[in-house]
């Protein structure tokens, strides 16, 4: 909103600067955005928050300034004599959403420009300057606040006025040249026939004020914020006045705004003015709110003079009744244009704002000490240090964390040829590259990919840790892509590409972090992947995960020509497991002794069973597999492995002993797991 | 016989001055003194001199004796010095060629400042806490006070799914969820991703905030300022100013503002402060009493704050970064600022 500082100083003799001046508003809460240096004068732009209606005016930023300073507020008086000896004729059907309804008739207007000074001030505050009667009304809306309208008074049906739910199929083209078809939830003002008015928010073109206009009828009225509201955003249309009437306009102010209109409407075009018609058809009064320093204090931690608080709520408007000086405490009654002042808590707002915020000490509270018992934040606490845990550990392995949106392209999904399943569509998507809650974190990483492939970087590692939403259900995943070079050539190592079994030695190195006996990959085929090089991750029977290379058609689709290496990995059963703590620390006191088993087997072999059967064996204390080799001699589709492990010794072994042991476990190796010894 | 003696001396002396390795002088030290040395043969015929000889050529021998083996032991010395001086000339590396690397990644810079800033709570005696991104209009709106056709609804222009679901547009929501399980006293901060339909320099469609909750029968106004003046002040400095400023949530009262010093011109007036010398950096306030209504609070009874603080701007104030939108297109060349950050 803006206002300008002169009309401001028509209310209240300030001697401070426009700029000191807007200082004090923004720290008592009314935020001054900037002060614009005009010719003549200094224009404020200020930020509104949505609880002050009564500031959406000169006057009331004014008052506001009354307050801060201490100064009196200046009402300049206006006497109008009602000439015409008539009344307009007024009809409220719809009581709750126009409680009142205060009109007057002014005829034989000549109407014309408006004076300059008017005119500089309202386009200088953002509004067109149209006519002399118009610009008188939203002259007054700029000045108190409150919101009128002029109806060409020949162009009214009867010259009457109803205030009237609009009927079904009824239409109206409204000042803005738009024919609105509307609702039975619109509030109108209508004539005898049709609606000539959207209430509160915008006037029908039909009986708009037109150059010629010689008889008018002057509307001043309070309308309910909620239908205001309603119909506002119904018909997307928010004005000057839909804006003030829905944030609540003052009940009391209908008939002096009314009667300053019409004193500016005869100053400026001439004519003579009637009687007032005021439907009052029920009441809104504010309700006494009882005030206690004490609460005051409790809540603000410090206090303030009382008789000082009982002034600013004064100085604000209020009535403040029944004083009790002892006890600290007061009736207060506030004003009509105050809406949000209705409970204890709101005053006691109003008094430490006006009292400065700066009044108020800065304390740190002792809380007791965070404790992980508390049995509803340990999960959150868990999940919190897992996914540290995780981003550690992988961006100590060399990638980099990405944050990818939560929706993403239903088109991309497609060409990805993503499950169609699962999906949840935004029902208002900012535009269609975001109509989808995203069911993979996939997408996000190859689309990053993407992005980055146009500034010619391709060798990526990247990982997201996020939540995916299939069918509305949210899930935490965590996603790794790898692609183009892992390293580079330097002196010590030559360069080379990522490939399957890097991203795997990730995804094996985060799951054994945690409390997890055992986790299967198994071949399977997925439309994303690679034929030949995709695995799931099963846990408990469950997937919990999938890794493998990108399916050569989506990379012709994406027209990549780098691999790329795809995980992603469910983080619930990590979270319920647990990060390991150390294991029992147990030296053996013998050295291990160390024997080498080669065997050959098919290449399709599956060698997790190999090395879970040495693992198995109690006499081995570990087991890795050292080498793999593949030879025309061994036969087709065949490779020869060689596990190096280590024997436990719980005494000194002779080389009898270690033998015999070592017979047993090659024994039992080749009739089990239909391997043969090389 | 001291003549003997006296080549016996020079001798072993030369040969020990000749010799190249460590080898040859153990060969000299058994030729000399082993049990059929020279010296050790010589000392033998001792016996057989005059009594008056006896204690003088003994003596020159000891004497001697001591010589050589002190001769050995010197050279011994020198040699081993020599070979060590060799194998440290073979093995001798350029100083000043790179190291082999071992691999650097990145941490995201607003799951870095998450981190920092929950540290930072914790420290304050805050738990942190989680909730759901897909919300229902009750606890993103109504529980928070903001009934329909509420005019602080605008300013969070909001994403609908069907069956009336929302995503949570703040992360205010985890308030209301959290006091519906649990009674005071309660200190909680909440991390997550919200999501508001705006897409411009500086707003994007999903950001981060934490929002953080503090209950109990006797936490003040003052107290808020404590806890977030502190919370500044560890994560930019203490030297910071901070200002907190009367405000509106409909969800908070009093509700403040609060602002700190511009961290670029350090309050002198720049682009990026709009020249006011102060940066709004979060909201906040004590809760409403009607929250505390929804949540079956006894309002006399219970009270505190909560704050909401937006992660972007703040990681933007804290690591220089001028374009919200270079938080979600994962460019490395972005990414690569963070490299080798741990949480």
């Amino acid at each position: 909103m803006k206002v300008l500082w002169n009309w401001i100083k028509e209310f209240i003799e300030l001697k401070v600067s426009p700029f000191e001046a807007a200082e004090s508003l923004t720290m008592s809460g009314i935020e001054v955005e900037s002060v614009e240096k005009l010719d003549e004068d200094f224009l404020f732009d200020i930020n509104l928050t949505a609880n002050r209606p009564d500031c959406l005016s000169v006057r009331g930023v004014a008052r506001e300034l009354s307050v801060i300073y201490d100064l009196p507020l200046k009402e300049p008086s206006y006497s109008l004599s009602f000439v015409l000896n008539k009344k307009p004729k007024v009809t409220i059907e719809s009581p709750t959403l126009c409680p009142r309804y205060s009109a007057l008739i002014i005829e034989g207007v000549k109407n014309t420009t408006s004076p300059s000074k008017v005119r500089y001030r309202l386009e200088a505050c953002g509004i067109r300057s149209i006519n002399a009667i118009v610009d008188a009304t939203n002259y007054i809306l700029l000045e108190t606040g409150h919101p009128l309208h002029a109806f060409d008074l020949d162009s009214l049906e009867e010259k009457e006025i109803i205030v009237r739910c609009a009927r079904e199929n009824e239409t109206i083209t409204t000042l803005d040249g738009i024919n609105r078809k509307l609702t039975t939830e619109d509030l109108v003002i209508a004539d005898k026939q049709s609606p000539v008015a959207l209430a509160g928010i915008m006037g029908g073109a039909y009986t708009e004020i037109k150059d010629s206009t010689v008889n008018i009828l002057l509307e001043s009225a309070y309308f309910n914020p909620v239908s205001i509201r309603k119909t506002s955003r119904r018909h997307s249309l928010h004005t000057e006045a839909s804006h003030r009437f829905e944030r609540g306009a003052d009940f009391e102010e209908t008939v002096p705004s009314l009667i300053k209109t019409a004193k500016l409407i005869t100053e400026w075009t001439g004519g003579k003015v009637s009687e007032i018609t005021d439907c009052r058809l029920s009441e809104l009064k504010p309700s006494v709110i009882n005030f206690r320093l004490k609460r005051y204090e409790k809540i603000i931690g410090s206090t303030v003079d009382f008789d000082k608080a009982c002034h600013i709520l004064e100085k604000l408007g209020c009535v403040v009744k029944s004083v009790d000086s002892g006890k600290c405490t007061a009736e207060i009654l506030p004003p009509s244009f105050r809406p949000d002042l209705v409970r204890e808590i709101d005053l006691i707002e109003e008094i430490c704002r006006l009292n400065g915020y700066d009044k108020v000490p800065v304390l740190m509270p002792e809380l007791p000490p965070v404790s992980s018992k508390e049995e509803m934040f340990k999960d959150f606490k868990n999940f919190f240090e897992v996914t540290t845990h995780i981003r550690t550990v992988l961006s100590s392995a060399g990638l980099k964390e990405t944050i990818n949106y939560s929706f993403e392209s239903s088109e991309f999904n497609n060409l990805l040829g993503m499950s169609e399943k699962e999906r949840e569509f935004l029902l208002n998507p900012l535009d269609s590259n975001q109509n989808m809650m995203r069911v993979s974190l996939l997408p996000g990483l190859l689309s990053s990919l993407l992005n980055n492939k146009r500034y010619l970087n391709t060798d990526l590692g990247f990982f997201e840790i996020g939540k995916i939403f299939p069918n509305g259900k949210e899930k935490e995943m965590l996603s790794i892509l790898l692609s183009g070079k892992k390293n580079f050539n330097s002196p010590y190592k030559k360069e080379r590409e990522w490939d399957f079994f890097d991203l795997k030695g990730i995804v094996e190195r985060i799951i054994s972090d945690f409390n997890i006996e055992k986790v299967c990959f198994e071949k399977s085929t997925v439309s994303l992947f690679h034929k030949g090089q995709c695995a799931q991750i099963i846990y408990d029977g469950k997937v919990v995960g999938i890794l493998g290379s990108l399916s050569p058609v989506i990379k012709e689709r994406l027209e990549l020509r780098q691999k790329v290496f795809l995980a992603e990995l469910e983080l619930e059963f990590l979270m319920k497991a647990g990060l390991k703590g150390p294991d029992n620390i147990e030296i053996e006191r013998f050295l291990p002794v160390k024997r080498d088993i080669s065997v050959v087997c098919s290449v399709e072999q599956n060698v997790e069973d190999l090395l879970r059967f040495f693992k198995d064996k109690k006499e081995i204390s570990s087991v890795v597999l050292s080498d793999i080799y593949k030879d025309e001699k061994l036969g087709k589709d065949k490779m020869s492995l060689t596990f190096s492990i280590s024997l436990k010794q719980i005494k000194k072994m002779t080389e009898e002993e270690i033998n015999s042991i070592m017979g047993d476990i090659i024994r039992e190796l080749i009739e089990k797991m239909k391997v043969a010894l090389r | 016989m001291l003549k003997e003696l006296e080549k016996i001396h020079k001798e072993a002396l030369a040969a020990i001055e000749k010799s190249s390795d460590e080898k040859s002088l153990e060969d000299i030290r058994v030729n000399v003194t082993g049990r059929n040395g020279s010296l050790t043969l010589f000392l033998k015929k001792l016996g057989t001199l005059s009594k008056e000889e006896r204690p003088v050529v003994g003596s020159a021998a000891n004497k001697i004796k001591e010589e050589i083996l002190l001769a050995l032991e010197e050279k011994k010395k020198k040699l081993s010095l020599e070979r060590i001086a060799k194998i440290e000339s073979v093995d001798s590396v350029n100083v000043t060629l790179p190291g082999r690397e071992i691999p650097k990644g990145s941490i995201h810079p607003i799951n870095l400042l998450i981190s920092d800033l929950v540290k930072i709570f914790s420290r304050a005696g805050f738990s942190v806490v989680f909730g759901p991104e897909i919300e229902i209009d009750y606890y993103n709106f109504e529980a928070l006070n903001m009934p329909p056709a509420h005019p602080a609804r605008d300013m969070q222009d909001t994403f609908y799914l069907d069956k009336g679901r929302l995503l949570r547009t703040h992360t205010s929501a985890v308030q209301v969820r959290i006091m519906e399980k649990k009674k005071p006293p309660l200190a909680i901060i909440a991390p997550g991703k919200v999501y508001r339909r705006d897409d411009d320099i500086s707003h994007s469609p999903m950001f981060h905030q934490i929002e953080g909750l503090l209950v109990d029968e006797k936490t003040t106004f003052a107290h808020l300022k404590g806890v977030l003046t502190y919370v500044l002040h560890e994560l930019f400095g203490q030297d910071l100013k901070v200002r907190f400023r009367p405000s509106y949530f409909p969800y908070t009262e009093p509700s403040a503002e609060v602002d700190i010093e511009c961290v670029f011109c350090r309050g002198k007036g720049c682009k990026t402060c709009k020249q006011s010398g102060w940066l709004e950096v979060l909201g906040s306030g004590m809760v409403h009493p009607e929250v505390f209504k929804f949540v079956n609070y006894d309002e006399e009874l219970y009270q505190g704050f909560a704050f909401g603080m937006g992660m972007e701007r703040l990681a933007m104030l804290k690591y220089g970064i001028n374009d919200i939108r270079l938080y979600y297109e994962n460019d490395i060349r972005f990414l690569s600022s963070f490299l080798g950050i741990l949480p």
